[in-house]
């Protein structure tokens, strides 16, 4: 579905060492810029029908890679294709099959109930009557969006205003939707029907959906693949299942302490964090590991209780931006 | 040309429906700006009857060009009237990217998205005013002098919305500009006399360079039988800044850098 080589996109910044008055009068005659490269030299690949979960810090370079993706910004250098079609190119017909949902973003009207938004998407997009209705019947159930579609968006709680957002992206049956933080904000039933309706669109509509978010529990639940952006450069793509088995050679061993310990008595062993009453320890594969630490643990801890997990993803995506912060191979 | 009337059709109708959200703001409103564009129209046409004329202008003549210019201040205001403010907003807060995701041409949905329901009053006012000046001035116009009134004044609103094409480009590549539209304001303003009243490069600048002949004085001549051919380079001039306009948008548009993540 999405096949990107070489893309590259670099914005010139301004900068100013100083805060100074002088400095700041300079710059209105001589100014300096730096170039900041958002993204560099990427190469990706989405497959047709996944949901693709897209990772990455702030400043990773997500948006951007969003909007070249969009077709609302040119790579500085590189190719893409989406089904066939350059975004930044054919960007007007190219439009037509795709469907954005930022979540900081509204694209409803403010005073208006949220039906309003969809009959002007139905004009803009020139989607059939018959074809509209029958779209916003089935995507109005699947999102349970019937009656908050009918109240003024000014009136609706952030998780209503997000289930009226992604309908009104679907209306003209997009084969593509990107998913730009979804659930950012929502509580946890919210997040719970917004992840159930992607699931959902997904599995019916056959979309392929790129899902950007913060929250790790969202890309867990939803997404079969995932990348890993930091710094413009991608640290994983693959799939999420792979990850998480490349990571489980690592056990977390968590324990509750009975009292608070001195940080002396932590000392020689593989520790995560420690808490008053916690301490979190990582162990390698297999049982040997574990029969040399538990007689040393039980004998030099107050233990009162203890769990041995596998990694998770929070885990692994963190470890794997202190790589890419160390330089480690990409 | 159908693409931007339909969205317009559709942005008018979206602003009708938001300003009926608020019952009695919009009562409110409405009556305020019908009140404010009929009082400030009737003050301008009894502050030109006390002027006995100007040269080559006899006062009612005068009257009809004032009646043209509210006409064509309401109209450009009803179809833009919103346009600078919209443009400022979403590119600093960088919403400017949801008109990527339109399937039209960014700045046809742009030019569309700008329009102000309440200018309806100054637009109803310069009708009445133009349509009651004509039939004082008595007979004498002709099917000919009528379309070419209407070309001159369609041509005027299409010179005025390259202006804002420029001031929407240059918002896009300078991002903030704040006392930009003050130039555009002046712009405006300098087009609020017959072009008579200028001499020498200024007259040729508002006839030919700056076309804003083309907004009241083109439109009012025609009216009056007194089109010369000199009309015929104002719309030339306006075609070719037309032409600039969108080729300065397209070139903007590519470097367009968005705002926020």
């Amino acid at each position: 579905m999405i096949e990107l080589r070489g893309i590259s996109k670099s914005y010139r910044v301004s900068t100013r060492g100083s805060s100074h008055l002088a400095a700041a009068l300079r710059g209105l005659f001589v100014r300096e810029y730096v170039t900041v490269n958002a993204l560099e030299d990427i190469d990706w690949h989405v497959r047709r029908g996944a949901v693709h979960g897209l990772l990455g810090r702030n400043g990773s370079g997500k948006s951007t890679l969003i909007k070249i993706l969009c077709g609302i910004l040119h790579p500085t250098s590189g190719v893409a294709s989406v089904d066939g079609v350059v975004p930044w190119q054919d960007r007007r017909s190219y439009v037509r099959a795709i469907g954005v949902v930022f979540g900081q973003k509204s694209q409803l009207t403010w005073e208006l109930p949220a039906l309003d938004s969809f009959a002007l998407q139905r004009s803009v997009y020139g989607v059939p009557k018959a074809q509209f209705e029958e779209t916003l019947a089935y995507l109005a159930t699947a999102l349970d969006a019937h009656a908050i579609s009918a109240r003024p968006v000014r009136s609706l709680s952030l998780g209503e205003r997000m289930r009226c957002e992604i309908l009104c992206a679907l209306l003209h049956r997009p084969k593509l939707l990107f998913l730009d933080e979804p659930t950012i904000g929502l509580d946890l039933i919210s997040k719970d029907q917004v992840r159930q309706a992607i699931r959902e669109i997904n599995a019916e509509l056959g979309t392929t959906i790129i899902l950007t978010s913060h929250d790790i529990s969202d890309v867990s639940s939803l997404c079969e693949d995932i990348s890993l952006l930091d710094r413009g450069r991608f640290l994983y793509q693959g799939k999420l299942q792979s990850l998480l088995e490349l990571h489980s050679r690592q056990k977390v061993l968590r324990v509750k302490l009975a009292r608070p310990v001195g940080e002396c008595a932590l000392n020689g062993f593989p520790l995560v964090a420690t808490g008053q009453y916690t301490a979190t320890l990582t162990l390698a594969e297999g049982a040997a590991p574990l029969r040399e630490l538990l007689p040393k643990l039980l004998e030099e801890l107050p233990v009162e209780d203890m769990s041995v997990e596998s990694t998770q993803l929070d885990e692994v995506v963190k470890s794997l931006y202190r790589q890419g912060a160390c330089g480690a191979p990409r | 040309m159908r693409a931007f009337l339909e969205l317009l059709c559709l942005d008018l109708q979206i602003k009708l429906k938001r300003a009926l959200a608020f019952r009695r703001n919009f009562w409110l409103r409405s009556s305020i700006a019908l009140f404010h564009s009929f009082i400030f129209s009737t003050f301008q046409l009894l502050l030109y009857a006390g002027v006995h004329g100007y040269p080559g202008w006899s006062p009612e003549q005068m009257l009809l060009f004032q009646a043209t210019l509210i006409l064509w201040t309401g109209s450009v205001d009803l179809l833009f009237g919103g346009l600078a403010e919209l443009i400022d907003v979403e590119v600093v807060y960088g919403n400017f990217d949801r008109f990527f995701l339109w399937p039209r041409s960014t700045l046809v949905s742009l030019l569309s998205r700008g329009t102000n329901i309440y200018a309806l009053g100054t637009v109803l006012a310069g009708l009445v005013g133009s349509v009651a000046l004509l039939l004082r001035l008595g007979p004498g116009l002709s099917v000919a002098g009528l379309l070419l009134c209407a070309l001159f004044f369609v041509s005027g609103v299409w010179f005025y919305a390259a202006l804002l094409v420029v001031y929407s480009g240059l918002t896009l590549f300078l991002v903030k500009m704040a006392r930009l539209r003050e130039v555009l304001e002046r712009i405006v303003f300098f087009g609020s006399f017959p072009s008579d009243a200028y001499f020498g490069p200024g007259k040729s600048a508002v006839l030919t360079v700056l076309p804003i002949a083309l907004w009241a004085y083109w439109p009012t001549q025609a009216l009056l039988g007194r089109a010369r051919l000199l009309a015929c380079e104002s719309l030339a001039l306006a075609a070719v800044c037309s032409i600039a306009a969108v080729a300065f948008w397209r070139r903007q548009e590519c470097a367009y850098t968005s705002a926020g993540g």
